[in-house]
């Protein structure tokens, strides 16, 4: 049942659109990239990660476009994202510390490294992961091994935290924000201001309202314009 | 009162334009009345549908029959439910009268409509008047009611629709009403880039759904983009009354000043019939910075040339739920599993009473049962006297005579200690099977404890 359920999130998971597709998109905007057609080289990245496959490359490249633009909250969006897919690429992470460093945010710290490495497989392998060790700890338990079976459980439980966590990560909606932001009290131009959001903030998303959208990040929590963020 | 009669009354009393219902019935009448039978495209007009109910009846929420479609005329739901609006005298009869659905519609050309009849069902409930001659006829009363289903219909009303006259100024989109205009602007300063949200809210009685936005002028210095557009409406009032918001979003291209001139917005004011155009406050807004930033160029970037994919994120709803379910299943068994062993064990070393040893030795046969039941009696009989309990069979006579417990019971008792030494010792002397022995010994020390 266990495994049914298994291929069952697989399928679930799986794009509907062919990998093919996402990656001639990805060629398609390499080669517009070598024609100075910038414009159109950003599309087309944006279009291969809209197919629902994930790149660390293209994400990279969008982020390296967004640097030199000097759209330091853009670089840093998808450099993070970037990251994620690819938490040992060195040239990445050099990319990234200069995103963090021109919008004047904090670089990720050794410990965030280590969660992406730890969460690299993603949550669904994770939760795949967790449930098999969960299995495993089940049937030594049934078969009296009592060591074995301690053991079993502890591992199943750390996997079972860290995937847990990966999920949270997944679930929980953020956006960065890519241009300087004022939060206010309410979603009205009107409203009283709460304070700046500097480019390059990462915030927590609440809910949206007539093309705002709640935030809380960085000390202050509020209502922000929406094409200020991006997710 | 005939029939044609109670049409004329109806027709008579109407001050709005107005149905009469079939007149099938008297007692309760449906009735659809608009607020006006001519309009101009885009106008609202108000049509409301009400129940009239006689005395001693009551009414279920009704159930709109069949679809119901206004061609022609767009339609916008007013306040959901069955309203009371009070009572109302009908050819000398008084009704108790519900709102029962209001609509705005809006004609979306000129010609003629015809609104169609509404047909809905609804449940009756009249109850019968008291008999004078019962005296708990008003008690019963609410137990005679009498429930009736009933199927209503409203007569079909024809609306002439024109369109506005002409001589509309340049920019009219075909909005009419009565609307009022107001504009907001998120910063006055900014820097190059950095989008100024520009917002106009229109509020009024014309049909929001088809207004068209504000058209913007070229902004010098800035890129425009939008307008996005929110639409609320207030459908308790009456007439009723939105309020739609477009929202344009303006990247300034270079520093100095962006001067965004008034914008306007020209309606048809049915009521006045004239047409009124109303427009924005000019705006300023200071714009920092020299310029847009160049688009690298691609020889200036280092970009990846292939790539790996992998799946994007994951329905997290149903991961949750496998891993829920993952860590539930095994510990809910193993919970379940403990529970079951814990209540086993505790069963066990509860220590046994005389009624499981006795239920026991019964089952036993031959020698073997009956000193079971010898031993269940003397040890039930040494824990509730303290006297020791291979004590003579003679002896326990009198402690239980000592401990002043009934002649009648000790005598049991002690014929139930004869009985089992018999068994035990003189088999197939005419001592009681075990079974029949243990239940005489059951009864015998129930009296004993009580």
């Amino acid at each position: 049942m266990t495994l049914l359920l298994l291929a069952l999130l697989q399928v679930a998971a799986t794009p509907d659109a062919p990998l093919a597709e996402a990656d001639r998109r990805f060629l398609l905007g390499g080669a517009l990239a070598t024609e100075a057609d910038t414009a159109g080289a950003v599309a087309a990245w944006e279009s291969a990660l809209a197919t629902g496959w994930a790149s660390a490359a293209a994400e990279r490249n969008l982020g390296a476009v967004a640097l030199a633009r000097g759209d330091a909250g853009r670089a840093r969006h998808h450099l993070d994202r970037a990251a994620r897919l690819a938490p040992l690429d060195a040239d990445l992470a050099a990319a990234r510390e200069r995103a963090y460093a021109s919008s004047g945010v904090d670089a990720p710290s050794p410990l965030g490294r280590l969660w992406a490495v730890v969460t690299l497989p993603g949550p669904l392998a994770l939760v795949a992961l967790a449930l098999a060790l969960i299995l495993v700890a089940a049937a030594l338990t049934m078969q009296q091994k009592r060591r074995a079976g301690r053991l079993a459980v502890g591992v199943a439980s750390v996997a079972v935290l860290v995937a847990a966590g990966a999920l949270a990560e997944a679930s929980r909606p953020t956006a960065v924000v890519v241009s300087t932001a004022t939060v206010r009290e309410a979603p009205s131009p009107d409203a009283p201001e709460v304070g700046p959001l500097a480019v390059g903030t990462r915030v927590a998303l609440g809910e949206a309202q007539a093309g705002w959208r709640a935030v809380r990040g960085d000390g202050v929590r509020g209502w922000v314009w929406a094409g200020a963020l991006v997710r | 009162m005939t029939r044609a009669a109670l049409l004329f009354l109806l027709a008579a009393t109407a001050v709005r334009a107005q149905t009469p219902d079939p007149p099938s019935r008297t007692d309760v009448l449906l009735r659809a009345e608009t607020d006006r039978r001519t309009a101009v495209v885009g106008q609202q007009v108000g049509l409301t549908m009400r129940i009239f109910v006689g005395d001693n009846a009551s009414l279920s929420r009704p159930l709109p029959l069949g679809t119901w479609d206004t061609p022609g005329l767009w339609r916008e739901a007013g306040e959901d439910g069955v309203q009371y609006a009070g009572t109302e005298s009908v050819g000398g009869r008084t009704y108790t009268v519900y709102t029962m659905e209001r609509y705005a519609l809006y004609p979306t050309r000129a010609g003629t409509f015809t609104i169609p009849a509404r047909r809905i069902e609804i449940t009756l409930e009249t109850a019968a008047p008291p008999d004078p001659n019962d005296p708990f006829g008003a008690f019963f009363a609410p137990f005679r009611t009498t429930r009736e289903r009933i199927e209503l219909a409203t007569r079909p009303i024809t609306l002439s629709v024109s369109d506005p006259p002409g001589g509309a100024p340049p920019g009219f989109g075909g909005a009419v009403g009565t609307f009022d205009l107001t504009s907001t602007v998120d910063r006055t300063t900014a820097a190059v880039d950095e989008p100024v949200l520009f917002q106009i809210t229109l509020r009024g009685t014309g049909n929001l759904a088809t207004l068209s936005a504000p058209v913007l002028p070229d902004v010098p210095g800035a890129t425009v983009y939008g307008p996005t557009d929110e639409r609320d409406v207030d459908r308790q009032a009456d007439p009723l009354v939105g309020v739609k918001t477009f929202t344009y979003t303006l990247v300034p291209e270079r520093g100095g000043t962006l001067r965004l001139p008034a914008v306007p917005w020209t309606y048809y004011d049915a009521a006045a019939q004239t047409y009124r155009t109303l427009a924005t406050a000019p705006v300023a807004i200071d714009v920092a910075g020299s310029g847009r930033a160049a688009v690298p160029a691609a020889g200036a970037l280092t970009l990846a040339t292939a790539a790996r994919w992998r799946r994007g994120p994951s329905p997290t709803g149903w991961l949750w739920a496998a891993l829920a379910l993952g860590v539930a299943l095994p510990l809910g068994t193993w919970a379940a599993a403990r529970t079951v062993r814990t209540r086993r064990q505790q069963r066990t070393r509860r220590p046994a009473t005389a009624d499981d040893r006795l239920a026991l030795a019964g089952r036993t046969a031959g020698a073997a049962g009956y000193a079971a039941i010898d031993h269940a009696v003397r040890t039930a009989l040494a824990a509730r006297t303290g006297a020791p309990a291979a004590m003579p069979r003679a002896d326990w006579a009198r402690e239980l005579a000592a401990r002043g417990i009934a002649d009648d019971t000790a005598g049991r008792l002690t014929a139930v200690l004869a009985a089992a030494e018999q068994g035990r010792f003189a088999p197939g002397l005419g001592a009681p099977p075990p079974a029949a022995l243990a239940h005489q010994a059951r009864e015998a020390l129930a009296a004993v404890h009580r």
